[in-house]
């Protein structure tokens, strides 16, 4: 009984550790910078965006992503009102640049379009 | 004289084989048009691509970031007419590294090594664009693929049931392979691209559907 005790507790050890170890993993990726669009757990057709900034007509999107379960993330370009101009669905860690249909106002982001919840990393930039 | 009975048959046999000749002569002729209709994209020059001033600009500057040299860029695979156009940019590093950018409708990725965009999806990796229509469904795809040496074939599945086979580009080095559909009309959007080897076995299936579908404005925050 004594041994079967131990046992579950250095399970229970080793598990908050793994947990523990992965969390900060997430957390050490994020940040709280401009260029940080939503790092964050996505559910299905949930998207995050932000205006382009200063000053050229493209406007690009990065992303890390969980890809346990999923091999693509969507890339959204839209107007200020949130209108669908454009998207790319694309692999993990891809930069992809798109060129904005009215400059200064479009919004570029990521966009869950997959069947389960996705952990991203989405950040944007003006090349 | 005694060669006279010999001229007809002589001139009948020279006759028919100028007919033959002239048979053999259109069928190849007719087989050769027909292939170049079926022939892959040509590769065109940086100079020669289709290119809006904006988007030209941006590949400029993604190249000379990733340290490529703007006159070796080269884009393959290129179908459809922009801004609809989808293709696959090929730049050298002064150390002769082949990077590759994605270009989709008027926009592309940054130049990376054909094994980081590979990483995880060989025997094929697909990326997909898309645009709405004038009433917010989709109204126009482009898709870009690249193919590792197993996959000898590359299919896209149509939505309207269809299949097409994709035309396939090698350049002379490497043996991976570069692929580009594009499509502005709703049956023939691609819904999935198959990867198949030497023997006809399926070794990768994309599913396209969501990829393609419209965003759904409600729930974007930002």
């Amino acid at each position: 009984m004594r041994r079967r005790i131990v046992v579950l507790l250095a399970s229970l050890v080793a598990a908050a550790g793994v947990s523990l170890s992965v969390g900060t993993g997430i957390a050490s990726a994020c940040d709280t910078n401009w260029w940080n669009l939503g790092c964050q757990f996505y559910s299905p057709a949930e998207g995050h965006t932000g205006t382009e900034f200063c000053c050229s007509a493209s406007e690009c999107v990065y992303s890390t992503f969980d890809t346990t379960n999923f091999l693509r993330i969507k890339y959204i370009l839209t107007t200020a009102g949130g209108s669908w101009l454009n998207s790319v669905a694309t692999g993990y860690a891809t930069t992809f640049c798109f060129t904005a249909q009215n400059p200064g106002s479009d919004k570029v982001g990521c966009y869950n379009h997959n069947s389960g919840t996705l952990w991203v990393n989405c950040r944007h930039y003006n090349p | 004289m005694k060669n006279i009975p010999h001229r007809g048959p002589l001139a009948l046999a020279l006759g028919m084989l100028v007919v033959v000749a002239g048979i053999t002569v259109g069928a190849v002729t007719l087989q050769s048009s027909k292939a170049q209709t079926n022939a892959p994209p040509p590769v065109l020059s940086f100079r020669d691509a289709p290119l809006t001033p904006e988007l030209r600009e941006q590949l400029v500057k993604a190249a000379q970031s990733a340290g490529i040299g703007v006159g070796t860029l080269r884009e393959v695979a290129g179908v459809g007419t922009p801004p609809y156009r989808a293709s696959i940019f090929i730049g050298t590093t002064s150390d002769s590294a082949e990077l590759v950018a994605l270009r989709m409708s008027n926009g592309s990725s940054t130049f990376v090594p054909v094994g980081a965009i590979m990483a995880g999806e060989r025997p094929l990796s697909v990326s997909v664009s898309a645009q709405p229509d004038a009433s917010g469904a989709t109204g126009h795809v482009q898709l870009v693929g690249i193919a590792a040496p197993e996959a000898r074939r590359v299919v896209v599945d149509l939505a309207n049931g269809k299949q097409r086979e994709a035309e396939l580009v090698r350049l002379e080095r490497g043996a991976t392979s570069f692929l580009a559909f594009t499509s502005d009309d709703s049956s023939t959007f691609p819904v999935a691209v198959r990867a198949l080897g030497a023997d006809g076995k399926e070794l990768a299936v994309r599913d396209l559907r969501s990829a393609i579908a419209p965003v759904q404005i409600a729930n974007i925050s930002g």
